[in-house]
C-alpha cells in the first residue's frame, strides 16, 4: 500500500470562516479504486473538505495533491475531478446530451469524440435514450445518473459525490447506492463521497473517515470503526448505542479487565488494554444486539448481568428492540433477532435479566 | 401607453421537475370581486383607445376643427406626411438607443446587485430617482447640461474640451435624460430572474473546465435572457411612449411622436390627424414589441 501514489492526498489541510475553524488540520490519502466516505453530522466540515478538493474553497493552510502534483493553489476549471452535486446541477438550458457533452466542448474536444464520448458516458449509466430530453423531463434518479455521465464524460479521473442520495426517496435511494457503487467498481475510479447517513457510508465504502467539528475523530473500514471505535462521539454516531456510567473500582492488568461499579446498579467487567490506569469514573459502550436476555424475572447479583424492565417493544420485522428500563430509570436498547418462531416474547412490564458480554463492553473515559 | 405583451418575468426554467406544479382546488367564494381593480383600469384603457380610434375617423376644418365623419384620410395623412416619417424615425432611434444603453449599462449592474448581500439597499437606491417627479429630473438635467452647467465646466475646465458645446435641446440630452429615467426598469427584471439562479450550476460549469468567463457566457448568460427580454421590452415601451424629456430637454428641436401628438392636439386642434398619430403609435410599438418578444424567445429557446 505504501508503495503506491495516491490519487489524492490531503496534508494538514486548515479553512477557517472568520473565527471558527470548519476544517483543522485535516489530513489523509485517497488510494486507487478506492470508495472513501467522509461521514459526519451537519457543520462537520466534510463539505467544507470536499469544496477544497473540488477548488471552490481555498485552504488557509495545508497542501492537497492530486497523484503528487501539488494543486492546492489550482482554479477548478484546471482540476480533474469530477463533482456530482447535492442537486445535480443539471443546466437546464441544455438538454442531456449537451450536459453530458459540456466539458468535452470546454476541452476543445472534436466533435466525433465528443459524441462517441457522451454516448458511452449515457450507456454506462442505462440513459442512452434520453439525450435529447431536458433534465427538468427526468426523475431525480434520472437527472443523478445524468450528473454521473456528465463528470465521467468531461474525463475526471477522480468523482466527489455531495450528499448525493438525499433528495431520492427510500427506495430509489438503496438502488442508486448499489447502482453508483457497482459503475464506480467497474471503472475502479477513485472516489469521495460526502454523507450524514452511516448507514448509506457502510454500506457503500471500503473506507470511512469520521469527522466532528473539523477535524477527523476516526479512518478505517467501516467493520473497524463500528466494532471499535475510538471516542464516544464514533460510538454514538455509527448506530444505536448503549451508554452506562459508573465508577471504576478495580483493574485486573493480567486479564486486561477493568470492574465498574454502574450508577444504575450492577457491575461490569469490561475490557481494558490502556497503558494507563482508567480514570475514577467512566461510562460503557455496548451495541443493542450484543446484548442478550438470559432469563426472566428478578435475581441477579453477577457481574455484567442486569435486571430491568420491559418498558417498551419496537417490532422492526427482522428485528425487535427492546427498551429496557434499569432501576434507576436508564434505558437500555436491547436488539433480538426475530427468527422462524416469531419475535422476542417479552413485552411491556416484562421483568428481565440482561448479559453484556464483556468483549462487546467499550470502556471509555467520562 | 399600453404595456401589452409586457408581464412579470418569467421564471426561470426549474433545476428539478415535477415538484410544484399542484395547486390547491380551493377557491375564495367572491375571488372573482379581486379581478375588478385591474378589470376597471384595462376597461378605462381600452375605452380611451376606442374614443381615441373613433376621433381618427373624424374630419377636420381649420374653423370648426373635428367634425363628425367616416374616412380614412388621417391615415392617409400619416403616410404621406414625411413630418411624421421623420417623427416617427426619431422617435424609434431614441427608444433603440435608450434600450440598448439600459441593456449595456444595467446588466452589470444588475449582475452586481443580485450578487451582492447589501441587495435590499442597492435596489432601494436604484429605484431612488423614480420618486422624484420626469419634471423635476428633465429640468435638473437641463441645469447639469446648460452652456455653464456641471458638465460643461469640468470638461472645459480638464481641457477635455476647448470650449463647452451645446447639450440641451439636442437628442443627446433627450437620451441622457431617459437612460437615468429608464434604467431601473432594465436592472430590476434582470437582477430578478439573475438572483433566481442556482450558483451551482456556475459551479458545475467549473468543475467541468469552463473558467469563469465561459461560465458566464454558456451558463448564466443565457439563463437570464427572460430578465433581459422582459427588461428590454418595459424600456423600449416606455421609452417609446416618453413625452416630458422630449418637451423639456428637446426645446423643440427634438421631434418624437409624442411631441407632435401634443401639438396637433393642442395647438392645431387637430385631434382627428392626433388620435391618429396616437393609435399609430401604438400600434407599430405593440408590433415591434411582439416581433422582438418572439424572437427573442426562440433564441433563448436555441441556445445551449
Amino acid at each position: 500500500m505504501n508503495q503506491r501514489v495516491p490519487e489524492l492526498r490531503l496534508e494538514h489541510v486548515t479553512k477557517r470562516f472568520g473565527s471558527t475553524a470548519a476544517v483543522q488540520d485535516v489530513s489523509f490519502c485517497l488510494w486507487p479504486g478506492e470508495f472513501l466516505s467522509l461521514l459526519g453530522p451537519s457543520g462537520c466540515g466534510k463539505t467544507t473538505t470536499l469544496r477544497m478538493i473540488a477548488g471552490f474553497v481555498v485552504p488557509d493552510a495545508g497542501r492537497i495533491l492530486c497523484r503528487g502534483q501539488d494543486i492546492t493553489d489550482e482554479p477548478p476549471y484546471r482540476r480533474d475531478v469530477g463533482l456530482v452535486f447535492q442537486n445535480y446541477a443539471l443546466f437546464p438550458h441544455m438538454t442531456v446530451a449537451e450536459n453530458v457533452a459540456f466539458g468535452l466542448k470546454m476541452r476543445g474536444a472534436a466533435r466525433s469524440v465528443t459524441r462517441d464520448r457522451v454516448q458511452w458516458a449515457l450507456e454506462l449509466v442505462r440513459m442512452p435514450q434520453y439525450g435529447t430530453r431536458r433534465p427538468h423531463e427526468l426523475s431525480g434518479g434520472q437527472q443523478q445518473r445524468v450528473a454521473v455521465a456528465r463528470v465521467l464524460a468531461a474525463g475526471a479521473s477522480l468523482l466527489l459525490f455531495d450528499e448525493p442520495f438525499s433528495n431520492l426517496d427510500a427506495k430509489l435511494r438503496k438502488a442508486m447506492q448499489v447502482e453508483l457503487r457497482e459503475l464506480q467498481q467497474r471503472l475502479g475510479i477513485a472516489t469521495i463521497h460526502v454523507t450524514h447517513d452511516q448507514q448509506e457510508a457502510m454500506s457503500m465504502s471500503d473506507r470511512l473517515i469520521v469527522m466532528n467539528s473539523g477535524q477527523i475523530e476516526q479512518e478505517g473500514t467501516p467493520e473497524e470503526i463500528y466494532r471499535h471505535p475510538r471516542s464516544a462521539f464514533v460510538a454514538e454516531f455509527m448506530g444505536e448505542c448503549n451508554r452506562l456510567a459508573g465508577r471504576v473500582v478495580g483493574v485486573d492488568r493480567a486479564r486486561g479487565m477493568a470492574e465498574l461499579d454502574l450508577d444504575a446498579g450492577g457491575r461490569l467487567l469490561a475490557p481494558w488494554s490502556g497503558p494507563e490506569d482508567p480514570p475514577e469514573r467512566a461510562v460503557a459502550f455496548l451495541r443493542p444486539e450484543h446484548i442478550t436476555i438470559v432469563s426472566s424475572g428478578a435475581g441477579g447479583g453477577q457481574a455484567n448481568v442486569l435486571a430491568g424492565t420491559v418498558r417498551r417493544r419496537v417490532y422492526l420485522g427482522p428485528v425487535t428492540v427492546l427498551y429496557v428500563s434499569l432501576n434507576d430509570d436508564t434505558d437500555v436498547l436491547v436488539q433480538c433477532t426475530n427468527s422462524l418462531n416469531g419475535a422476542s416474547g417479552y413485552g411491556p412490564d416484562a421483568r428481565v435479566q440482561l448479559h453484556l458480554p464483556p468483549p462487546s463492553v467499550r470502556l471509555m473515559p467520562l | 401607453m399600453s404595456l401589452a405583451g409586457v408581464s412579470a418575468p418569467p421564471a426561470p426554467p426549474r433545476s428539478r421537475g415535477g415538484a410544484g406544479a399542484h395547486r390547491t382546488g380551493r377557491r375564495l367564494p367572491w375571488g372573482g370581486v379581486l379581478f375588478l381593480p385591474g378589470a376597471l383600469v384595462i376597461g378605462s384603457l381600452l375605452v380611451a383607445c376606442l374614443i381615441l380610434f373613433r376621433y381618427s375617423l373624424n374630419a377636420w376644418d381649420p374653423v370648426r376643427t373635428m367634425v363628425t365623419s367616416w374616412t380614412g384620410a388621417n391615415y392617409l395623412a400619416l403616410v404621406r406626411d414625411p413630418v411624421v416619417r421623420r417623427a416617427f424615425i426619431e422617435t424609434l432611434r431614441i427608444g433603440v438607443t435608450v434600450t440598448l444603453v439600459c441593456l449595456v449599462l444595467g446588466y452589470p449592474v444588475a449582475y452586481g446587485i443580485s450578487r451582492s448581500r447589501k441587495r435590499a439597499l442597492l435596489m432601494f437606491l436604484l429605484v431612488a430617482p423614480l420618486l422624484m417627479d420626469a419634471l423635476l429630473r428633465s429640468f435638473g438635467w437641463l441645469v447639469m447640461l446648460g452652456h455653464h452647467g456641471l458638465v460643461n465646466v469640468l470638461l472645459t475646465g480638464l481641457g477635455v474640451w476647448a470650449s463647452p458645446k451645446r447639450l440641451i435641446y439636442t437628442p443627446l440630452s433627450v437620451i441622457i435624460e431617459m437612460i437615468h429615467e429608464l434604467i431601473p426598469f432594465m436592472v430590476l427584471p434582470i437582477a430578478s430572474v439573475l438572483e433566481r439562479i442556482d450558483p451551482t450550476l456556475h459551479e458545475a460549469a467549473m468543475n467541468l473546465r469552463a473558467g469563469p468567463v465561459r461560465a458566464f457566457w454558456f451558463i448564466t448568460l443565457p439563463l437570464s435572457l427572460p430578465g433581459v427580454l422582459a427588461g428590454t421590452l418595459l424600456t423600449f415601451a416606455l421609452a417609446m411612449s416618453a413625452f416630458v424629456a422630449p418637451l423639456i430637454l428637446g426645446g423643440g428641436n427634438v421631434l418624437t411622436m409624442t411631441i407632435l401628438i401634443q401639438q396637433q392636439m393642442l395647438t392645431t386642434l387637430n385631434w382627428p390627424l392626433g388620435s391618429a398619430e396616437s393609435i399609430a403609435l401604438v400600434l407599430v410599438v405593440l408590433a415591434v414589441l411582439t416581433a422582438y418578444g418572439r424572437q427573442a424567445r426562440r433564441i433563448a429557446r436555441g441556445s445551449a
